[in-house]
């Protein structure tokens, strides 16, 4: 099955699954039907709900699940669908509300019934999940304790509201008036959660069986280091130019403190692993120290930005600072296979001195048919080449004027991607042939 | 590109999640969420006096009327 079929496939299962619960509500014994606002505020509620309820299942990393899409864009869809979840779930009660005034006073935790109580602590949970989420950075909140707290966060809201739909409505308005329906309800939740067990305990036992070593800690121009791992017992990992993997260092692989990093190394050399790696935060500032021998686990490969996925005569690779690092990947694997397609590769930064992988870049060009163009924001004296950000007007200048079928990679900071997806546009390239890596998984 | 087909597909998805709720809510408001059989009966409860047969009696008269003062319908009389 080819990857759009899958997609489809799971986006139409997808939407059974979070439509089930209607479903279950229209089989008999049902409650008398009720005014159309309060059967729908009722539907939204329980779409809502199942909606977070299969948030656990998406970011679970089942390989089948985001194979055809990558993950970055399932963990596109599990933010952008959370929201779209929350405000199901706040309108739920608001147009029960409106509807009638008198309740509420369900509001007040100690006015209301044990139902409402349960509703209400869900919404809450959620509503603070979301704002960590949207504000990690604001309120200073680290990776780690934001990933414990956003899980803790997300299990709490599920629990409450499945107590509050299990305790809600009066004889003969309850939705789930019989025992199977309450059982399927009840396991439907249970079965969600258990993703996170997969996700935390047996991912983790099977990371177990192959673990790799830190060999070598290269600082790079920058902020920037290469971290080497080398499979121990085991022939390694194979995956595509352009992939990344969750790395967790330390002696065991059950911690919840992991990170995504793409791979620079050639996808070609499966035993001998490479991250290029920025220090942005506290865990990248301190890989540096990072004992060599030091056990590493890898959870992947992951994405689906890859050459490999998308065959070209030719490429164009804009990369914007660390963003070289998939490109890097890339150039290695076409150079390991004597690949002779042409590809220009247009690299920014601030400056010279921080533009990481330039020596092993130039090294590359003897072997590719490879045309490098340097574009610095701040160049030093004498700089002959490419200046400032790159623009509609330098991407006119050194784009290749041949006819091919080339395909253009961008990767950087979002703002450059975007500047960079409408400059080409702009130039006439189809969108179809403009392939980014959204890397802001957190 | 492929976040904007995702971009696309999320809209869809929630909007078809909306409908079917919408869709849901308004079958259940107008209880047509019913077994087959009882379908059947539903439609005779509603059923109006026939307009063009004078002394006819609508379905909900009809089953609380007197047995005997009901009209009987005879095709033989009507021939005569």
């Amino acid at each position: 099955m080819n990857r759009f079929m899958a997609g489809t496939l799971w986006i139409l299962l997808y939407l059974v699954v979070v439509l089930a619960p209607l479903f279950l509500m229209m089989i008999r014994p049902t409650p008398p039907g009720r005014s159309f606002w309060v059967e729908f505020s009722i539907a939204l509620g329980f779409v809502g709900l199942t909606q977070i309820a299969v948030q656990f299942l998406l970011i679970a990393r089942y390989r089948r699940i985001t194979v055809p899409y990558g993950i970055d864009i399932i963990v596109q869809y599990h933010r952008q669908i959370a929201m779209m979840a929350l405000v199901l779930l706040l309108a739920h009660p608001a147009i029960l509300m409106i509807y009638n005034p008198e309740l509420l006073k369900l509001l007040n935790p100690l006015g209301g019934t044990w139902a409402s109580r349960f509703g209400l602590a869900s919404t809450v949970a959620l509503v603070l999940l979301v704002v960590l989420s949207l504000y990690r950075q604001q309120l200073g909140l680290n990776y780690e304790r934001w990933r414990l707290t956003h899980t803790l966060l997300g299990i709490a809201a599920l629990v409450f509201a499945h107590a509050h739909v299990s305790l809600a409505g009066e004889y003969p308005y309850k939705y789930l008036n019989t025992v199977w329906k309450q059982v399927f309800w009840k396991v439907f939740g249970a079965v969600m959660i258990s993703s996170l067990v997969y996700l935390r305990l047996i991912k983790p036992a099977l990371q177990k069986r192959k673990r790799y070593r830190v060999t070598e800690v290269k600082e790079e121009r920058g902020d920037n280091l290469t971290l080497v791992l080398k499979p121990v017992g085991h022939p390694g990992l194979r995956f595509a130019p352009g992939q990344f993997a969750w790395l967790k260092l330390g002696p065991t692989p059950y911690t919840i403190a992991e990170h995504p990093f793409s791979f620079s190394s050639s996808a070609e050399t499966q035993g001998r692993l490479e991250f290029g790696i920025k220090a942005l935060g506290d865990f990248t500032r301190s890989l540096k120290n990072v004992p060599v021998g030091t056990d590493a686990y890898l959870d992947g490969p992951h994405g689906a930005f890859s050459i490999d996925l998308i065959p070209a005569a030719g490429y164009v690779l804009i990369a914007g600072g660390i963003g070289i690092t998939p490109m890097l990947s890339f150039l290695k694997t076409m150079a390991d296979r004597e690949d002779v397609r042409p590809v220009l590769l247009i690299y920014g930064d601030k400056r010279w001195e921080s533009m990481a992988y330039c020596e092993e870049l130039d090294a590359l060009t003897q072997k590719l048919n490879l045309k490098i163009v340097y574009v610095l924001e701040q160049p030093p004296e004498g700089w002959h080449g490419e200046t400032g950000f790159i623009t509609e007007e330098l991407l006119a200048r050194n784009l290749p004027q041949e006819k091919i079928k080339r395909e253009f990679f961008v990767c950087g900071p979002p703002v450059m991607m975007d500047a960079v997806q409408e400059a080409l546009v702009k130039l006439g390239y189809p969108l179809e042939h403009i392939h980014t890596e959204r890397f802001s998984l957190v | 590109m492929r976040n904007l087909y995702a971009y696309r597909a999320t809209y869809l998805i929630a909007a078809l999640i909306v409908a079917a709720a919408a869709l849901f809510a308004w079958l259940r408001s107008q209880e047509r969420v019913v077994a087959p059989e009882e379908a059947g009966y539903e439609r005779l409860y509603e059923m109006p006096a026939h307009p063009l047969w004078p002394g006819s009696l609508s379905s909900t008269q009809l089953l609380s009327a007197d047995p005997k003062r009901v009209p009987s319908i005879s095709t033989t009389s009507q021939r005569h």
